[in-house]
């Protein structure tokens, strides 16, 4: 993608959503839509409106003859083949097999979720991210979040302190996404110690609402938990250890307060871990 | 369950294919392509209908538009080829929104009509016919942009249909 694309990248999606660019044109939008939250927004809503275009071509009367041609040569599949358990997932696995348009970059992002899509596709991510794991860079963190903590109870504050010098501590940069550009944030994993989540410059909380956080262990992204924020817009979430995989991917959704079985709101925060 | 599939989706099927190829015996071979290609998967009593007649009309339009453009080729040396196709992305497992009743397709061709004749043709030509962006501008004499941006805001005014 072109630097004058990646910033009037408007009409490019809805022309993607419809089928409208060329192969060549649809792998540049492809690589753009790894990067822009607002391009993956709009093809999501608008797949829906090219699907029913599908079904409203002006109706003609089937011609005769033609269920015969394609039910009866059904009829004479063999049994073996009859008998062969096939799964509504292996319907489309083997049909994307077939189809080359099954590569398109949005797969994860709808059925999986944003944050899938996201993870799967940030492989340059991950090496940025490996390199802000260093300690010094861990330290600012500490020391932000010593201050940004003064006002938690002492508890609070020795569960994260427990967190940040855990001996296998690791880290996750998450990064504002469009409906958040200023936000920042970093998850720290400990085995030992537990899951700490801190972020800043969050915009306030709608009324009904709260940050729900995602960590996508593929195949699905599974909420962890909930963040809200205080006035400054800063968050603290302590998450306790589990047995799950690390996950591959770490983010923060704008959802229904009660929180949402899959992620369906804005993605506020993103971050890839090393693979 | 091929039975059921055909019966739920075929006519769509089929005026897709004979909208984008014009021709009734092209379209005919177009469907009965497609659904020899998903067969294997209608046969399973488990499988989702939806999903099936989703797939059936993405590649029943990616078919159709490929042989329309093969045929253009024969005519016109190097003007086309099979990568010159745009394709409707999909999601992994495929597309599983329910498929439109006949009162939900007299609804959304409704809003389609209250397009503006600019609108609704590019998006035809864009849909059906298979035209670049390149192709949309000879035809509108207009920027790629703005017939990007007309084809996205007809989009969005058909997202509540």
């Amino acid at each position: 993608m072109t630097e004058s694309s990646q910033h009037s990248c408007d009409g490019l999606a809805g022309f993607y959503s419809v089928g409208g660019l060329t192969k060549a044109e649809r792998e540049q939008f492809e690589q753009h839509l790894e990067t822009c939250g607002a391009c993956v927004n709009t093809v999501t809503k608008l797949l829906p409106v090219t699907h029913k275009l599908l079904q409203v071509a002006p109706p003609l009367e089937l011609p005769q003859g033609l269920r015969q041609r394609i039910i009866g040569t059904a009829d004479t599949v063999s049994p073996r083949k009859k008998g062969k358990p096939v799964t509504v997932k292996s319907v489309a696995t083997r049909r994307r097999l077939s189809a080359p348009y099954q590569i398109v970059a949005i797969v994860f992002l709808i059925v999986a979720g944003a944050l899938g899509w996201y993870a799967a596709s940030q492989v340059t991510r991950s090496q940025e991210l490996r390199a802000n794991l260093e300690a010094t860079t861990l330290q600012i963190e500490v020391a932000n979040l010593d201050a940004a903590t003064a006002r938690q109870t002492t508890t609070e504050m020795r569960g994260f302190a427990e967190i940040l010098v855990a001996t296998d501590v690791t880290s996750i940069d998450l990064q504002g996404q469009p409906d958040a550009p200023d936000a920042s944030g970093r998850v720290f994993f400990s085995e030992t110690e537990g899951i700490l989540i801190v972020a800043s410059n969050l915009p306030p909380l709608p009324p009904g609402q709260i940050y729900q956080i995602w960590f996508v262990v593929p195949p699905n992204p599974i909420g962890v938990g909930f963040a809200r924020v205080d006035a400054e817009g800063r968050a603290f979430v302590k998450i306790e250890p589990t047995d799950s995989q690390l996950p591959i991917a770490v983010a923060l959704t704008l959802e229904t307060e009660g929180g949402v079985a899959e992620p369906s709101g804005a993605v506020y925060l993103l971050g890839r871990t090393d693979q | 369950m091929l039975s059921n599939l055909y019966d739920r989706v075929a006519e769509p099927a089929y005026s897709l294919a004979a909208r984008i190829l014009g021709q009734s015996e092209a379209a005919q071979e177009v469907v009965t392509l497609v659904f020899e290609e998903i067969r294997n998967d209608a046969e399973d009593a488990q499988a989702n209908i939806d999903l099936l007649g989703n797939t059936v009309l993405s590649l029943v339009r990616q078919r159709a538009l490929t042989r329309r453009h093969t045929e253009t080729d024969s005519h016109v040396p190097g003007s086309k080829n099979e990568s010159h196709l745009a394709v409707i992305p999909e999601p992994a497992g495929g597309y599983r929104q329910p498929l439109m009743s006949r009162q939900d397709q007299a609804l959304f061709l409704e809003a389609l009509s209250q397009l503006a004749p600019e609108e609704r043709h590019a998006i035809d030509l864009v849909f059906f016919e298979g035209l670049t962006q390149d192709e949309l501008k000879d035809r509108f004499d207009m920027t790629s942009d703005r017939i990007r941006l007309n084809v996205e805001h007809a989009l969005q005014k058909l997202q509540d249909a």
